[in-house]
């Protein structure tokens, strides 16, 4: 899961702390953190996740979706298909125009909800309310 | 031809875009290397910019620009709504060039809704994603080339003879390497995130 390690290593950097700093701070083990940064682990458990999110002062939602946990919730549930709907709302508004640049060819359910959530801002409407998780 | 450098608002990128189309309105459209170049000329994007540099750019164009953490799947991302303008950018880039380049696609995207809005879009064949790109890597290129023409232009005088071919050499390799690393980016990109899954 190189897109965690990637992400891990950049806010750690951000924050300006080493990796034994975070140990002492997070509690997990100063190898550990450098092998998920390298993308050698699989994404750690979301309770190691949580206390890194307070560490690096960033919303448990961003790891989580960085490793690939929010994804999967929201398949599962109707977020799914309430997203879809809404994503569906936007590709379709003549009056909102849009672009992506991509990393592969298929957008996942975070991408089309990050697009929604744009497309809320800009717009001021509300598509997702009453259905965040 | 569009040439002069311009004070930049936010109805620069309107008057670009009319600008170019009466222009190039007996060769429409014109390829995304013409467009590219025309860009930087016009906006005079005459030296190396620094990211911090273009997203000012952007919103003196009146486009809020921002750098953010972005799903996996996305490298950057625009949407325009009425005369709001917006756009994203992954802040995770393992490639550097990668967030400028992503920032002149999203660009491209945007000067299309304009092409479109005056009635002549450059794009109607589902292509524009390789037309974005294609414009990115050469706004990049003509910033680089005017960047080492400025230079083989200053190592001309250079004396003794050993130092100007010395100078001549590195410039050489200086815009091989720029060259190389414009186009070769999304290839690049695309090798690493094939690896990633």
């Amino acid at each position: 899961m190189k897109t965690l390690g990637i992400y891990l290593r950049n806010v750690r950097k951000r924050r300006g702390l080493s990796l034994k700093q975070v140990e002492k701070a997070a509690g997990v083990s100063n190898a550990y953190l450098s092998q998920l940064e390298r993308g050698l682990r699989k994404p750690p458990h979301p309770d190691i996740l949580k206390r890194l999110a307070g560490v690096y002062e960033v919303p448990l939602r961003e790891l989580l979706v960085a490793a690939g946990y929010w994804e999967e919730e929201s398949e599962k549930g109707i977020t799914r298909e309430r997203i879809e709907r809404a994503f569906d709302h936007v590709i379709s508004d003549p009056n909102y125009r849009h672009g992506m640049r991509l990393k592969g060819a298929t957008l996942g359910l975070v991408a089309k909800r990050f697009i929604v959530e744009m497309y809320e801002k800009m717009t001021g409407r509300k598509l997702l309310e009453g259905h965040r998780t | 031809m569009i040439s002069e450098a311009r004070e930049i608002g936010a109805d620069s990128l309107l008057a670009f875009c009319q600008e170019f189309e009466s222009g190039y309105l007996g060769n429409w459209p014109p390829g995304d290397e013409v467009l590219a170049r025309e860009f930087v000329s016009h906006f005079s994007l005459h030296r190396y910019p620094r990211l911090e540099d273009l997203m000012s750019f952007c919103s003196n164009l009146g486009i809020e620009a921002s750098i953010s953490t972005l799903p996996q799947e996305l490298r950057g991302l625009n949407g325009c709504y009425g005369d709001k303008k917006a756009i994203v950018i992954c802040e995770e880039e393992r490639f550097p060039g990668t967030k400028e380049h992503t920032l002149f696609h999203e660009l491209r995207e945007i000067l299309e809704y304009t092409f479109r809005d005056l009635g002549f879009p450059t794009e109607t064949g589902g292509q524009m994603e390789l037309r974005a790109e294609r414009f990115a890597a050469q706004v990049r290129l003509t910033i680089g080339e005017v960047a080492w023409m400025a230079m083989f232009e200053g190592a001309r005088t250079a004396e003794p003879k050993w130092l100007r071919w010395g100078a001549f050499l590195f410039i050489f390799l200086f815009a091989f390497g720029n060259a190389a690393s414009c186009t070769l980016l999304p290839y690049f990109e695309d090798m690493a995130s094939r690896s990633n899954h």
